[in-house]
């Protein structure tokens, strides 16, 4: 088993791709950094006890001013940013993984049954994807969460979640096209398959790769939308942490050169974003034989 | 080709039926705007008077009936916030929004072809590395924290453009244009920048991958062979062939760039109807808001209509019907 995947095409080609290696390095360290976070920050932002005016809007440690534990400067509350952007990590980290895995799962059903099925239920939900892909998924997942008007980290998942499922639906539902013609399947229809057992063994495995490529880009995309939706104030409640919510009250203090308020959970929010990039372009490559 | 159009509109008006649909049947589930009106030590008895008169108090199929028969006149009644009509607000601060989304798109298409071509000739060059790094950033940085940063950048820090508002307007009948005055053009810079950033660097990205793909073709190499200058080689034989992917993909950004021109107008206080759609969401206006939706949906019919038959003028194989 260890030698198969010691010597595997996966793993070599994953050696010789600086890039994949440092997107997975990054990707790990905020994973470990998010998990283990009431341990390593030195204050719970959120618990009100901790928190004095005093400490308001300290610059970074380096910097005239700054004071130990608040490494990276505090915020007008005297939150100390380290310790909100390690928190806000685990929202951020929470609805991405939320949103892909429901919406992977919801959009990969229904691509499958629309592609495999076709009549009126793919033209139905193909049309709805349609009209809600060219809407953008940021302008769908603005609309239903500023009607609904209520917040929520959950409500947050499955606004966007409700938005997002095309990305998979569209996909699936063309590859399940080009699959449903294949000899194999022909065959295993011939023989009176039923359709469940037709759909997973025989469509399903050759469909899965793109899946998992769509989730990998799918995470970084949702990633920066609840940031987004959380800067516009539709997002996450106020209660909670969050990258973009830190980096919209940062920005009332644009002018007044408080600048660590954005850069830090700016520059968190990125290299997350990168590093799931990164590792998707790697999984595209390999997962992708057209590329090949 | 007529047919074709004809039967898109169709569809697109059907679309607008529906996500108006939509929009009505959520409403009365949530918010009241009556409440966000009138306040909140108005008498049971005045908030009555104020929803009866908004036509509220009827069932929610029937408020949308009258809607759908006031729409097709071009009446989508009154902002509840100003009480102006809805019409007039939009397509008052269409313009901006219009300008800005138009620059944004130009930016990233011509820098994203551009700079995708140059990077698939060369990929290891230095060059090439750094742009290909940029464009990582590009789609790895939300539009927001672009645009917060250009502002600490260029405004906070070096003080060479500005970031308020659309600086000197020139009114040529109903529209207001920035872009004939030096304030206008400079006001328009960094949002512009901003909002194409993102779709700059998917163009790059997917630009690269398409003309590498086509530049090991047989044909290309022929082309090579036969002596072509390169010039004609790269535009006439490898990019107008990998252009279909990219085309469909910069008509699919223009409607992400008008949901993401929402984000760099609250930003950059851009005078559009996207930051009037926002205050909308926050202020339970409906009709502004249904409106707005339904504009938009004409909007990106309009944007799949155009890129379908831009189509055919690259690829003559192509024809609808």
């Amino acid at each position: 088993m260890i030698r198969r995947i010691v010597n595997s095409r996966l793993l070599k080609h994953y050696l010789r791709d600086p890039s994949a290696i440092i997107g997975s390095v990054i990707c790990l360290f905020v994973l470990v950094a998010a998990i283990f976070a009431p341990l390593i920050a030195p204050q719970n932002p959120y618990d009100l006890t901790s928190l004095s005016y005093k400490d308001s809007l300290k610059p970074p440690i380096w910097m005239e001013g700054g004071q130990t534990p608040f490494l990276l400067g505090t915020d007008e509350h005297g939150r100390g940013i380290l310790s909100t952007i390690l928190y806000g990590l685990r929202i951020s980290l929470g609805v991405g993984f939320g949103v892909v895995i429901l919406a992977g799962i919801i959009g990969s059903i229904i691509g499958l049954l629309a592609g495999f099925y076709r009549r009126w239920f793919d033209a139905v939900s193909m049309r709805l994807a349609d009209t809600l892909f060219s809407f953008s998924t940021t302008l769908s997942a603005i609309l239903i969460l500023g009607i609904t008007g209520k917040r929520g980290i959950l409500t947050v998942i499955l606004a966007i979640t409700l938005a997002d499922w095309v990305r998979y639906a569209r996909t699936t539902r063309g590859n399940v096209l080009s699959v449903a013609e294949e000899d194999y399947v022909l065959a295993a229809k011939s023989v009176g398959a039923n359709d469940v057992r037709i759909i997973l063994k025989h469509i399903l495995p050759n469909v899965i790769s793109s899946i998992f490529v769509i989730s990998a880009v799918d995470l970084a995309i949702v990633i920066m939308l609840e940031a987004t939706l959380s800067f516009l104030g539709v997002g996450v409640p106020l209660t909670e942490p969050s990258l973009g919510m830190m980096i919209a009250q940062g920005r009332e203090y644009l002018y007044a050169g408080k600048w660590w308020l954005i850069v830090f959970p700016g520059a968190a929010l990125g290299s997350i974003v990168v590093g799931i990039n990164l590792l998707a372009d790697w999984l595209r490559e390999e997962l992708n034989p057209k590329l090949n | 080709m007529f047919a074709y159009i004809v039967r898109r509109v169709i569809q697109g008006i059907g679309v607008a039926l529906l996500v108006s649909f939509l929009c009505f049947f959520l409403f009365q589930y949530v918010g009241d705007p009556v409440l966000t009106m009138v306040g909140k030590n108005a008498t049971p008895k005045q908030m009555e008077e104020v929803r009866s008169i908004l036509g509220l108090d009827k069932p929610f199929y029937i408020q949308y009936l009258t809607f759908v028969k006031n729409a097709f006149r071009g009446d989508f009644g009154r902002s509840y916030t100003n009480d102006l009509p809805v019409f007039g607000l939009i397509v008052e601060r269409a313009p901006a929004t219009i300008e800005l989304a138009t620059f944004a798109m130009l930016i990233a298409t011509f820098f994203g072809i551009g700079l995708g071509v140059v990077v698939s000739l060369n990929r290891a060059a230095v060059l090439s590395r750094l742009v290909m790094a940029g464009s990582l950033l590009g789609i790895s940085l939300p539009t927001f924290l672009i645009g917060l940063l250009f502002i600490m950048i260029f405004a906070v820090n070096l003080q060479v453009l500005p970031v308020f508002g659309r600086g000197d307007i020139i009114k040529i009948g109903f529209w207001r244009t920035g872009l004939l005055t030096l304030s206008g053009i400079k006001h328009l810079i960094l949002p512009a920048f901003t909002l194409g950033m993102y779709q700059m660097a998917l163009i790059i990205r997917l630009t690269r991958a398409e003309v590498s793909e086509v530049l090991e073709e047989d044909y290309v190499r022929t082309a090579w062979a036969k002596g072509l200058p390169s010039r004609i080689v790269i535009f006439k034989h490898a990019l107008r062939n990998s252009l279909i992917p990219v085309v469909t993909m910069i008509g699919l950004g223009l409607g992400e760039v008008i949901a993401f021109a929402t984000i760099t107008e609250t930003i950059f206080q851009w005078p559009g109807m996207c930051r009037l759609f926002l205050s909308s969401i926050y202020g339970s206006d409906y009709p502004v808001i249904v409106a707005y939706i339904v504009l938009m949906a004409f909007v990106i019919l309009l944007i799949n209509l155009a890129v379908d038959i831009f189509y055919t003028v690259l690829n003559p194989k192509i024809q609808y019907d």
